[in-house]
């Protein structure tokens, strides 16, 4: 039932109704940097958000989404601060209250969800007692126990199980999704009329997400709150947001009901961040990306900010000039673009454009590897022994049996939650970490035996790329100097070589003269990738190398990533939590769970008959554009077990829409189905 | 919790005893007391007879078994100048020592806490770089010339408070402003970092967004968390003073275990040496011992690991 229906049905219309929730009025936000110059970071902001309604505030990072609520809730950092504009909560103006006036709203009329469950809980506090505090501050005629009991009543309501003796546990003693229910529990404490949502679930697994969204869905139902959901992810608002705000560097762009905007994007830049995105239901070779980046708000382009992306403007005169007016265009929507009317015709051409490609002419035949093998795991297995407590020793089996077999010039995909042992695997590849038992072969020769210079000469065929291109490089090399130490160390360093790598990567020469902290994030991830390719890999692992990119970002690195395999021949291992992403770029996946795979096919058919019980909860769980409501009984219960320990028999069990007591006794072998090449370890496999 | 405690206190058990047996060695290391306790025309007899009476005759292994044997029975020997054990010697100076270095201590912690709050309550800039120069400003002024400066002022000129020596509560004024606000500095900018990398955490966000004030915050939700490292480094800095106020205790004349230990190494008195090292160790400790309870108390994901 969508949130519109659900207040349709449950409260009658009165005149509170007709004033919005929330109001935000042509609102300017402005950051004093320390040498004294005034930004404006978010400009002319002006959106409603009317009661029971879900507004999705839709951006990439740095476009003013998350300022602009924390404005409303008064709480802008040091060096920030309103510069003009109204915000109005249920018709009462904030923006002139102080600090102090503030804080009966917030926390009682508005309350907000922050984005990392981990951070957002006050680690040395009880939990009990962190949501107490929101009920108590707001009720200060309460009683102990009734605060109590209202506490508890809050922690069921979210889901969390055994409330009484929850109530008095630290947070370090709950799961990251439960972590997130307890601050849905705090925020809902005192039934607020509006709540707002910063990336509620980009902390969490996919089919934590889908919990999380399903108990703040629930729990709104109950209050009729209005929720304004700030995220960078389409899918998401896509299916849980009833009208969206896109936001681009500092302004809104866009505005229009959900289904609407997917439908027939009006401005460029929404056209484009869809066309961006890597879908489930569809792979093509080249995903659309937006050239450039998010200009750096010090250095707006006059005209429309978004000119110099745009797939549209083309240069006209009036682009470069004259910034748009966000203009209402029909009922409910509006956009700010001189030339709104194009975009329709740039979608269609585009959609048909990659129509033809995906049926006329058959994909471009990669440069193929000669078929054979580069990379095979056998029987990986890797345990951690954890200490307890006293003397008390347990073990962490972080990978069992892992295997798979990689072919020259193909990608494998490995899949799986957090702890799920994606990671362990990655750095045993690479000889990170000792694995407790199996073999690599690279190249056809084992690579655990190997030691000292010799370990050191094969490891050149072994490259990766880690998730995070802020921490990966050294902030105080040049970048010249960071893409030449492979290289030196190696002893076949020349500046022509590190210039073209340069080029590879769709960077200039001269930028390697600049150090990290000069570059955006997909930049950094470019030289981050240069480097790998240094010493000429057979093999890259890729580890979440997308992950922390935004949209447009990511599909010009995934795209960039592709090309580089066509041109090299390389070999890649990509390790992502992300679906989409891996079926866009993946010829073969294997699918963890607790150290085990348990499922490993090509993607086609892990995507188009998935066989594990845990790959159809994964694919069920990932939001997607237009697709609601899907399989919800297909979505993995609950938190990934103890892995120190793991249930008995299949391990996937404790959370399996399909176990019996068959489950409980015999673990699954991987094992191919229907003398298919598609293994996977299940008793119901494809059932 | 209890496991953890008893398994600190063994590794306590050890840390002392490999203290003195160290201590031990070392002041045997430095030469025979026979030869400096007997007068300079004294005859080889005279000395051996001396060495003898001492156990210094003994082979070094043998004295060290009996000494550790003595010891575990609380008896460090005799003193080799005042002929009273040499471990009343040092109980004596336990209190004045105490004494000084937990005053001094409460001041430096104390002043840090107070001021380190303030800075972050405060919204004039010239408070908090007039509190950051001023407990920097001391810190660049060495303990001994600070002494004299307050002794001048307040003993010579304003003749408010004595200048030497131990008694009443006005003798302590002086010596433990003097060390206290030593350690102001370091624990100042240790606790004002901490609370303003807390500053920055969500959970601080969230909380004003329950609707908290600014003074909520900062004591019920910053302050538990930055006072970790503050214990730390507290914990380690207060062991130092046990047996490092030596300056301090020179200048105003304290009659502390740290001079006695000094002197006791100019007279080569080795069991009081031995002793005092000792007592001093266990106090350390045992301080020790209660930092890390504290951090558990304190941080849950530590009792809980």
């Amino acid at each position: 039932m969508t949130d519109a229906a659900i207040a349709a049905e449950a409260t009658p219309t009165t005149a509170l109704d007709r004033v919005p929730v929330l109001s935000v009025h042509n609102l300017c936000i402005e950051v004093k940097t320390p040498d004294g110059e005034r930004v404006e970071l978010v400009r002319d902001v002006s959106f409603d958000v009317n009661e029971h309604e879900v507004l999705g505030l839709v951006g990439e990072s740095g476009s003013g989404k998350s300022l602009t609520m924390l404005a409303v809730l008064g709480l802008l950092g040091s060096g920030l601060r309103i510069v003009s504009g109204s915000i109005r909560l249920r018709g009462q103006e904030i923006t002139n209250l102080s600090f102090h006036e503030m804080q009966k709203i917030r926390g009682k009329a508005v309350s907000i969800i922050f984005q990392d469950p981990l951070t957002t809980l006050n680690p040395v506090l009880r939990v009990g007692k962190q949501v107490a505090e929101a009920i108590r501050l707001h009720n200060p005629d309460k009683g102990e126990a009734e605060i109590k009991a209202r506490v508890i009543e809050l922690l069921s309501l979210v889901g969390i199980p055994n409330p009484e003796r929850r109530y008095s546990q630290f947070p370090n003693e709950f799961s990251g999704g439960m972590r997130q229910r307890v601050v849905i529990a705090m925020a809902m404490a005192n039934e607020p009329d509006l709540l707002i949502a910063d990336e509620p679930t980009t902390a969490l697994d996919v089919t934590i997400q889908a919990q999380v969204m399903e108990v703040l869905a629930e729990v709104r139902a109950r209050t009729g709150a209005a929720m304004v959901l700030i995220t960078h992810d389409l899918g998401l608002v896509s299916e849980y947001a009833d009208r969206l705000a896109v936001m681009y560097s500092g302004r809104i762009v866009e505005q229009a009901p959900s289904a609407e905007l997917f439908a027939s994007p009006r401005h460029p830049y929404t056209a484009g961040l869809i066309a961006s995105l890597p879908q489930l239901e569809r792979k093509v070779e080249t995903l659309y990306s937006i050239p450039g980046f998010v200009p750096d708000p010090r250095k707006r382009p006059t005209g429309c900010a978004f000119a110099p992306r745009c797939a549209i403007a083309n240069g006209r005169p009036l682009c470069l000039s004259q910034s748009p007016d966000l203009e209402s265009i029909g009922a409910n929507r509006a956009v700010a673009c001189h030339y709104s009317a194009e975009t329709a015709a740039w979608s269609t051409a585009y959609q048909a454009k990659l129509e033809n490609v995906a049926t006329e002419t058959p994909l471009p035949v990669r440069k193929q590897g000669d078929g054979t093998t580069v990379l095979r795991a056998s029987n990986l297995s890797k345990v951690f022994t954890v200490r307890g407590k006293g003397l008390q020793r347990s073990k962490l089996y972080a990978l069992r049996n892992v295997s798979f077999d990689l072919k020259a010039g193909k990608t494998l995909g490995i899949v799986g939650e957090s702890g799920s042992g994606k990671s362990t695997l990655a750095r045993v590849l690479l000889r990170l970490a000792e694995a407790g038992g199996g073999e690599v072969y690279l190249n056809g020769s084992p690579l655990f035996s190997l030691r000292g210079r010799e370990l050191r000469q094969r490891r050149r065929d072994l490259q990766v790329v880690f998730q995070d291109p802020y921490s990966s490089l050294d902030p105080r090399m040049k970048i010249h100097d960071v893409i030449a130490e492979p290289l030196r160390i190696a002893g076949s360093y020349s500046a022509e070589r590190v210039n073209q790598l340069l080029e590879h990567v769709g960077l200039t020469a001269a930028a390697g003269q600049r150090r990290s902290p000069e570059f955006s994030g997909g930049q950094r991830q470019r030289i981050a990738i240069a480097r790998s390719l240094a010493l000429n890999p057979d093999v890259l692992i890729l580890d979440e190398a997308v992950s922390a990119l935004d949209v447009s970002i990511q599909a010009q690195i995934i795209n960039l990533l592709k090309k580089l395999q066509q041109d090299l021949g390389l070999t890649y291992v990509f390790i992502s939590h992300d679906l989409s992403v891996v079926r866009h770029i993946c010829d073969e996946i294997a699918v963890m769970y607790l150290g085990r795979v348990i499922e490993y096919a090509s993607t086609e058919a892990v995507f188009s008959t998935p066989a594990h019980p845990y790959t159809r909860g994964l694919l069920a769980a990932i939001p997607r554009i237009g697709m609601w409501p899907h399989g919800k009984g297909l979505l993995a219960r609950g938190d990934l077990p103890n892995p120190m320990k793991p249930p008995s028999g299949c391990a996937f069990r404790t959370r399996c829409p399909m176990a019996t007591a068959l489950c409980a006794e015999n673990e699954p072998v991987l094992s191919d189905h229907a003398e298919t090449s598609h293994l996977s370890a299940c008793h119901f496999a494809l059932a | 919790m209890a496991g953890f405690v008893i398994k600190r206190l063994l590794q306590a058990v050890l840390t002392v005893i490999g203290v003195i047996t160290a201590a031990f060695f070392l002041t045997r290391l430095a030469g025979d007391p026979a030869a400096l306790l007997l007068p300079p025309e004294a005859t080889l007899e005279e000395t051996q007879r001396l060495r003898a009476a001492l156990g210094l005759d003994q082979p070094l292994f043998v004295q060290y078994l009996l000494f550790m044997g003595n010891a575990l029975k609380g008896d460090f020997g005799m003193s080799l100048r005042e002929s009273v054990p040499a471990m009343s010697l040092v109980l004596d100076r336990v209190p004045a020592t105490l004494e000084l270095a937990l005053s001094s201590f409460a001041v430096g912690v104390g002043l840090a806490f107070i001021l380190g709050i303030l800075m972050r309550m405060t919204r004039h800039n010239w408070v908090r770089d007039l509190i950051t120069w001023i407990a920097l400003a001391r810190q660049a002024i060495p303990v001994f010339s600070f002494g004299l400066v307050l002794i001048l002022i307040f003993s010579i000129w304003l003749k408010w408070l004595p200048s030497y020596g131990r008694g009443t509560p006005a003798h302590l004024v002086l010596p433990a402003l003097t060390l206290g606000t030593y350690e102001l500095a370091l624990y100042l900018r240790l606790f004002n970092s901490s609370l303003a990398a807390e500053q920055r955490n969500d959970y601080v966000r969230t909380a004003f967004a329950k609707g908290q004030g600014r003074i909520q915050v900062l004591l019920q939700h910053m302050l538990p968390n930055a006072l970790l490292p503050l214990v730390t480094v507290a914990g380690i800095n207060l062991g130092m003073l046990l047996g490092g106020t030596v300056v301090t205790e020179t200048v105003f004349s304290w009659p502390g275990a740290g001079r006695l230990i000094v002197q006791s190494v100019s007279q080569r008195d080795y069991p009081v040496i031995v002793a005092g090292v000792f007592v001093i160790s266990v106090m350390f400790v045992i301080i020790n011992l209660i930092v890390d309870v504290l951090y558990g108390v304190l941080d849950p994901r530590v009792r809980l690991a």
